[in-house]
C-alpha cells in the first residue's frame, strides 16, 4: 500500500500546484475568459482516459494471448479507472459546454462517442459483476474490451471526420507558455494519481482472486480427474 | 456581444470541484476496499 499512497499524496500536492496555477497565475483566455480554466482540468482528464482505455486494451490483449491472471487483474483496474475518466470527463463538459454553447448536452459526435464508450465500459463493469467463473470472466470482459476499444479511434477523430462543436485538438505548439504549464502539472498529476489508484485496484482483484481461485494443488486434482 | 464569454467562475469552480470530489473519492473507496482485504486475509490466514 505504501507505494500507492506515495504516488496518490504525490499526485494531490502537484493537483494543487497545477490548480493554484490555472486558476490564479495564468491569465483569462482572450474570448472565452474565466471559463477557459476549466480547460487545465478537462483536457488532462481526456489524455490520462484514452492512455488508461489504451492500457486496458493491452491488458486484453495480453490476457487473450498469455492467460496470466495478473492481467486480469490489471485489465479489472483499467476497466473502473476508464468509467471514472469518461464519467468526469463527461461531467466536466458539461459543465464547460454551458456557458460557451449554451447547453449543458448536444448529442455532437465527440460528446455522443464518449457517452457511447462510458456506457460500454459500464456494460463490461457490469458483466464482470455477473460471471461467477474467473476464467470466462477474464476472457469474455478482455474480448469485450476489445471490441469497446474500437470505439476510442473514433472518439479521437471525431472532431475532425464530422462538423462538431467541440473544438479540435490543440498542438502545444499553438498554446502559449502560460496556459501550457497548469495543463501539463495537472496532466503529471493525473497520471501519478492513475498510476497509484491502479496498482491498488489490480492488488485488491488479486485478493479476490485468491479467495475465489482453489490453490493449485487442488486444481491440479481437479485435471487429473477429469 | 463580443462574442467573448463573460464571467463563470461558478463553472471553474463547480469543474474543480467535481474532479476533486470523484478522484478523491475514488481513491478512499479503493484504500477502504484495499484494508478491508487485507485484514480479511490476514484474519484467514492459519
Amino acid at each position: 500500500m505504501r507505494v500507492p499512497l506515495a504516488l496518490i499524496l504525490l499526485a494531490t500536492a502537484l493537483f494543487l500546484a497545477g490548480s493554484y496555477y490555472g486558476l490564479a497565475v495564468a491569465p483569462p483566455e482572450q474570448f472565452m475568459g474565466e471559463v477557459q480554466r476549466i480547460m487545465y482540468v478537462h483536457v488532462p482528464t481526456a489524455w490520462a482516459a484514452m492512455l488508461v482505455l489504451s492500457w486496458a486494451f493491452v491488458c486484453a490483449i495480453a490476457w487473450l494471448l498469455l492467460g496470466r491472471l495478473e492481467w486480469d487483474h490489471r485489465l479489472d483496474a483499467a476497466i473502473e479507472m476508464s468509467i471514472v475518466l469518461c464519467f468526469l470527463l463527461s461531467v466536466q463538459g458539461a459543465i464547460w459546454a454551458k456557458p460557451t454553447w449554451g447547453v449543458w448536452w448536444d448529442w455532437d459526435p465527440r460528446l455522443t462517442t464518449v457517452a457511447i464508450l462510458l456506457m460500454a465500459f459500464l456494460g463490461i463493469a457490469a458483466l464482470r459483476r455477473f460471471v461467477e467463473e474467473p476464467i470466462k470472466r477474464a476472457t469474455w470482459s478482455a474480448v469485450a474490451t476489445v471490441v469497446g476499444f474500437i470505439d476510442v479511434p473514433i472518439v479521437y477523430y471525431s472532431v475532425k471526420w464530422w462538423n462538431s462543436l467541440h473544438q479540435q485538438q490543440s498542438s502545444p505548439a499553438t498554446v502559449s507558455r502560460e496556459f501550457r504549464i497548469p495543463l501539463l502539472i495537472n496532466f503529471a498529476a493525473l497520471m501519478l494519481f492513475v498510476a497509484g489508484a491502479m496498482m491498488l485496484r489490480a492488488r485488491i482483484a488479486a485478493v479476490r482472486a485468491e479467495e475465489e481461485l482453489p490453490p493449485l494443488n487442488e486444481l491440479d486434482g481437479l485435471e487429473a480427474t477429469s | 456581444m463580443n462574442g467573448m464569454v463573460h464571467g463563470g467562475w461558478g463553472y471553474v469552480w463547480a469543474a474543480y470541484l467535481v474532479t476533486a470530489l470523484v478522484l478523491g473519492g475514488y481513491a478512499a473507496r479503493a484504500f477502504i476496499l484495499g484494508r478491508v482485504g487485507r485484514r480479511l486475509t490476514d484474519y484467514e490466514k492459519p
